[in-house]
């Protein structure tokens, strides 16, 4: 069975764009979430030991996840994947405890290294 | 009266990433002008009767005196309007933030022109970096200043019977700013939109 990785992201194609970015080669099992109240509940349910989350989301945003997961304690690895590129929004996800922030649109190359960066996976 | 988007769901959610991340490209540098942090809604995306867009101006500006400025842009053979609505107090209360003086119309229209291309120029850049093709822009022109929005002439930016209108508000979190950015664009257009957002799915 593969890692737990979850994506969540109201837009279809935002959420296709990340799972195309994957390595081909990772062992994943991915979880789609459509708003930050389906991701919370994946994460609770173990299924976003990797969590790929964006910030602009109904429901509930990627900084209401961010504060659930770290209050709680919850088990997942957020890395933040937005097009709010403001400085001080990479400062405020960084500090509510996500590991990295990448710069929406997404591609092979920027996953790539920040999964490098973190050891998560080496291409 | 909002009217049937002519997009299927796999065009709307394409249309509304691409403004997303155009719009949220836009909002660093309009933090940057602003000095404050902006808080980045979703974009809604309508499809409105050209004549409502009046009424949609209405509730954008609470109906204050509110200046309006526009710009004919085109990526491919899509044409489309970029539209800013911003009230008369958030272009005081920016002069203020950036210690510009506006003792002149003259001064008043130069600083909504500022913002208008600070906005704008990284919108549609990032907005033609995720088309492939370069957003061809024309002057903007500044539409009116100190006007109710309800007594804005809607005539004069667009002249087909619908428009698809993509809406961002973007506030300012520490001094008291907001705008609206509009990219409206005109039925005679919506086949070349969706084929371009097909090109982009496929």
């Amino acid at each position: 069975m593969g890692i737990p990785l979850l994506i969540c992201d109201d837009s279809n194609m935002a959420r296709k764009q990340v799972a195309r970015s994957l390595p081909t080669d990772w062992d994943v099992d991915i979880t789609f979430a459509t708003n930050g109240v389906e991701g919370l509940q994946a994460i609770k349910e173990g299924k976003g030991e990797i969590t790929f989350l964006d910030l602009t989301m109904p429901e509930m945003d990627g900084y209401g996840v961010l504060e659930h997961v770290f209050s709680e304690g919850l088990n997942a690895m957020v890395i933040v994947i937005s097009g709010d590129i403001q400085p001080e929004a990479h400062e405020r996800v960084k500090k509510m405890g996500a590991l990295e922030f990448i710069k929406k649109p997404i591609n092979k190359e920027k996953l790539a290294d920040v999964l490098n960066a973190y050891g998560l996976h080496q291409s | 009266m909002s009217v049937s988007l002519p997009l299927n769901e796999e065009q709307r959610d394409c249309l509304q990433e691409l403004t997303n991340v155009a719009m949220g490209a836009a909002a660093e540098s309009l933090a940057e002008l602003t000095q404050s942090f902006v808080e980045l809604p979703i974009p809604v995306i309508r499809c409105v009767a050209s004549s409502d867009l009046v009424s949609s101006f209405d509730e954008i500006a609470d109906n204050l005196p509110a200046c309006v400025i526009s710009q004919n842009c085109s990526v491919g053979d899509v044409f489309f309007r970029g539209l800013m609505i911003v009230g008369d107090e958030s272009i005081n209360n920016l002069a203020n933030t950036t210690k510009r003086t506006l003792s002149s119309e003259g001064e008043h229209q130069q600083l909504l022109s500022e913002l208008f291309d600070t906005v704008t120029k990284t919108c549609f850049e990032q907005l033609g970096d995720m088309f492939e093709i370069d957003v061809e822009r024309q002057a903007a022109v500044v539409q009116a200043c100190h006007i109710l929005p309800e007594l804005f002439d809607m005539n004069l930016i667009v002249k087909t019977p619908t428009t698809i209108a993509v809406e961002i508000n973007y506030k300012t979190e520490s001094n008291d700013f907001d705008c609206h950015l509009l990219l409206l664009f005109p039925d005679n257009i919506f086949k070349k939109l969706a084929d371009q957002l097909d090109i982009l799915l496929h």
